[in-house]
């Protein structure tokens, strides 16, 4: 029993004790925010079968938060290789709990990034994008700040008071708050953005009674007493159903819609 | 009250019918509530005819009983069809504000929605 416990605490050790993939990572998000690869590159968001257009960079996964990454993913450097004539090296992303993990082709010298997949825990590829062509890795004349995600203020009270019992999906957190409008009838809808380091998850709580033309795997909807509701994202159909399920337990169900158009604008 | 019923009432007052003539609009006459009142009006028209004697006064008579005739008829049509009219207008009105047709989400919203998060995110 004690030898067992020892070669646990030894394991959890090693996992926590990952001090090159850990300094990868670091250098990794530092890259992100202050250098820029000019080249040509493609992208494709397989899970919404959506590639993203006139992009100049890539747009997924949205922002990197080391402390979100270090809570909810295990960092592993798998190998070191060579991609387009540079030495990389490729860092996986598994998280804690299930959900899909990350592979990340890291330019060694710079620490940026030249391509990256997203893979279901079932091994199918959700997102991918590289780099076929790399002119140069320049600095950005304006660096991407650093910021806080989570909410603060009014944004964070009006979130705690209407969303109470929702069950996110582990790990994440809510990260943004605001209005929109979808579509050409600029449909008004509250939009907010949950985030576990890597994936972004977005709820729309549609606020004139339009409803989802047709559901699919990344994108779910649910129809609540006085709203109706879509949640996207790349953790797959039941746990965005279960996602959606848990809002029928929350003030939200009994909250009018002028109460949250109200809020949209104090804001 | 149609000229061919006046005539036909006239005729038949001032006993201007032969027999079969007569049995005939007398049969027609029991079985139709609306000759009878009509009947009754050109009796109380009559009267006045009687006491004028005079041609256009009775012509005056005829015309003012047939627009009074073409006024009732209009009344009672009014009064069904206005009310089948103002209900129906109430349900379209109804009908277009609890049924007002939905506006419809599709997926290329939802992913705009997202890309836009993304984006928000990034910056």
């Amino acid at each position: 029993m004690k030898k067992l416990l020892f070669i646990v605490l030894l394991f959890s050790f090693s996992l926590a004790q990952n001090p090159t993939a850990d300094r990868l990572l670091a250098s990794f998000i530092e890259a992100e925010r202050t250098l820029k690869v000019d080249g040509d590159f493609s992208e494709n968001l397989y899970f919404l079968n959506r590639r993203p257009k006139d992009k100049k960079h890539f747009i997924y996964p949205a922002i990197l938060s080391e402390k979100l990454i270090k809570e909810n993913y295990n960092l592993k450097i798998l190998k070191e290789e060579q991609f387009l004539g540079r030495n990389v090296l490729v860092l996986e992303l598994k998280p804690k709990y299930r959900g899909p993990y990350w592979q990340f082709i890291i330019d060694k010298r710079s620490a940026s990034r030249l391509a990256y997949k997203q893979i279901s825990p079932s091994g199918r590829v959700l997102a991918e994008g590289a780099y076929f062509k790399v002119r140069k890795i320049i600095e950005r004349i304006n660096p991407i700040p650093k910021k806080d995600l989570e909410l603060s203020g009014a944004k964070k009270d009006f979130y705690k008071q209407t969303f109470t019992n929702a069950q996110l999906p582990k790990g994440y957190i809510p990260v943004k708050i605001t209005g929109s409008s979808l579509g050409k009838d600029k449909i008004p809808a509250l939009r907010i953005s949950f985030f576990d380091g890597l994936n972004t998850l977005i709820l729309l709580v549609v606020l004139d009674g339009s409803k989802l033309t047709k559901d699919s795997e990344a994108m779910q909807s649910l129809e609540l007493r006085q709203h109706f509701l879509i949640a996207i994202g790349p953790i797959g159909k039941e746990n965005l159903v279960n996602w959606l399920e848990s809002y029928k337990n929350t003030p939200l169900n009994h909250l009018d819609r002028q109460e949250i158009k109200s809020f949209l604008r104090t804001q | 009250m149609t000229d061919y019923n006046l005539k036909r009432l006239s005729s038949y007052l001032d006993d201007e019918l032969t027999q079969a003539q007569r049995c005939e609009f007398e049969q027609e006459l029991a079985a139709n509530k609306e000759l009878q009142n009509e009947l009754n009006i050109y009796k109380r028209f009559s009267n006045q005819l009687l006491l004028t004697h005079d041609h256009e006064a009775s012509e005056r008579i005829k015309a003012a009983v047939l627009s009074k005739r073409k006024q009732l008829i209009w009344r009672k049509r009014v009064a069904i069809f206005m009310p089948m009219a103002g209900a129906a207008i109430i349900l379209a009105v109804i009908s277009f504000s609890v049924l007002k047709p939905q506006k419809s989400i599709t997926a290329d919203d939802v992913f705009d929605q997202y890309s836009i998060a993304l984006t928000e995110l990034s910056k």
